[in-house]
């Protein structure tokens, strides 16, 4: 009867669960903390900036396609970080590069053109996404890694029961309420680390298509310069 | 690791130490529970407390035997010269009579049978066993109404004992019965505990024999100290006790 009465509800506290776990289960919660810390910096780092790469990108289309002077606005541009603002630059540079010689290869230049263009937008995604993988890395192991910490905290709960001949409830209960704490912790990096993956992937493609499209209109204006 | 990351990273490690600290301190533990306002009261079942009331002046006789050890052969003694003509005794005496023609076997018939009377108000006495029916052929009413007294001591300890009996669990277990013979001390404490008699083994309940009549003790051992009145303790200074799955 003693042990039910010093298992108070105040010792179901996450720290009192986490104190009495065995050293396999403290590893386990430590690891999930651990990546849920992960995971939350991650969501808090990409949105920042997801958010300032929409806003000022948007405010780059705007200004680049009121300017006439694409010369004078790649002298403005030329070091900004901006994913649009680096498509804009490797387009230059190869119309550059493309039309510095004598003979100028139309066709070749617009494959160029395209080519380079292309490849800067995944360079830009790919540099943009590249934490992405490590929410779906959480989003699908945490649950398991948390399953793996209750199934070995039951585990000492019944082999508790075993050694004290007594199966009350009294014996049991904390053995499995520490368990199971591995488990809701696992849920808890998990289910943000899923929702933010499907989002944020969301809002990639919706910046990848963005890029498209100006690359695109770029690659229109740049080819009908070549036709002059 | 740039400027987004790192804050990321602080808004991360704060939000999760916030949250943590949040459940460890109050949020998770309910609220504490009130004191009760009144402290417990010790209630008594009503075929426990009615008993007292029930037989007051059998108690007397029933208790007196113990010091004056002639006192119940006293009624005894004036029966054998009105033996023909006693007609309380018709149940008795078809059973007695038919031998002993002469005063002196009858005598020893009655002063056995007192004996018997004396033991049954101080062991436990079934009054379904043959050792009930001789004290209850002794006639004194104190006799009969003390076994009937004892029934319900015995009810009363079962009541007492009842919230502590686990009755062990198992493929026929609930056929075990065990009989214990419990001694009691005057201020209601147990003396000792001796298993008398256990019966409704089969081989499947077998090796949980043990374990019946070991819990059924410590079931009589958690639930002393017993409340009975003093005044009998003649009776339930020694009791049997038979435990099976429900107490009755």
């Amino acid at each position: 009867m003693m042990p039910s009465l010093t298992t108070e509800a105040a010792n179901l506290s996450p720290w009192a669960l986490f104190l009495q776990a065995d050293i396999v289960v403290k590893l386990v919660m430590l690891g999930l903390l651990a990546a849920s810390i992960w995971t939350w910096s991650i969501i808090f780092s990409h949105w920042m900036k997801m958010k300032r790469a929409r806003r000022d990108c948007a405010l780059f289309e705007r200004d680049f396609w009121k300017a006439d002077d694409t010369d004078g606005f790649y002298k403005a541009h030329k070091d900004s970080p901006l994913p649009t603002a680096r498509v804009f630059q490797a387009g230059i540079i190869e119309w550059r590069r493309s039309t510095g010689r004598s003979a100028v290869d139309r066709d070749g230049t617009r494959q160029r053109l395209a080519g380079a263009m292309g490849a800067a937008i995944a360079a830009e995604i790919e540099r943009l996404g590249e934490r992405l993988n490590i929410l779906a890395t959480v989003g699908s192991v945490a649950p398991f890694v948390g399953l793996f910490g209750t199934v070995w905290g039951i585990m000492r709960s019944f082999t508790a029961i075993a050694d004290q001949q007594n199966t009350s409830l009294a014996v049991v209960a904390p053995g499995i309420a520490e368990a199971l704490f591995a488990t809701a912790i696992g849920l808890f990096a998990a289910i943000p680390a899923v929702i933010a993956y499907n989002r944020f992937g969301h809002g990639l493609n919706m910046l990848e298509s963005r890029l498209t499209r100006f690359a695109d209109g770029f690659h229109a204006t740049l080819s009908r310069e070549l036709e002059r | 690791m740039d400027r987004a990351e790192r804050t990321g990273l602080w808004v991360a490690v704060i939000g999760h130490a916030l949250l943590f600290g949040a459940l460890s301190v109050s949020l998770l533990s309910p609220k504490p529970k009130l004191p009760p306002a009144n402290p417990p009261i010790a209630v008594d079942l009503v075929d426990a407390k009615s008993l007292v009331s029930a037989a007051p002046d059998a108690v007397q006789q029933a208790s007196a035997p113990p010091a004056p050890s002639e006192a119940p052969a006293e009624p005894e003694t004036p029966t054998p010269p009105a033996q023909k003509p006693d007609s309380r005794k018709a149940a008795q005496a078809p059973s007695d009579k038919p031998t002993p023609t002469t005063p002196r076997q009858s005598r020893l018939g009655s002063s056995l049978a007192s004996q018997l009377s004396r033991a049954a108000s101080r062991e436990s006495a079934n009054p379904g066993t043959g050792r009930g029916t001789a004290a209850q052929g002794s006639g004194t009413p104190a006799t009969r109404t003390a076994a009937q007294l004892e029934a319900s001591f015995i009810q009363a300890l079962f009541s007492q004992i009842k919230r502590y009996w686990r009755a062990p669990t198992g493929v026929d277990a609930e056929l075990l019965r065990t009989s214990l013979v419990v001694t009691l001390r005057p201020d209601g404490s147990v003396g000792s505990i001796t298993i008398k008699s256990q019966s409704g083994e089969n081989e499947n309940n077998a090796n949980l024999k043990a374990l019946h009549a070991e819990r059924a003790a410590s079931a009589i051992r958690r639930a002393a100290p017993f409340a009975l009145p003093p005044e009998h303790y003649a009776i339930w200074q020694s009791m049997e006790l038979t435990f099976d799955k429900r107490l009755k």
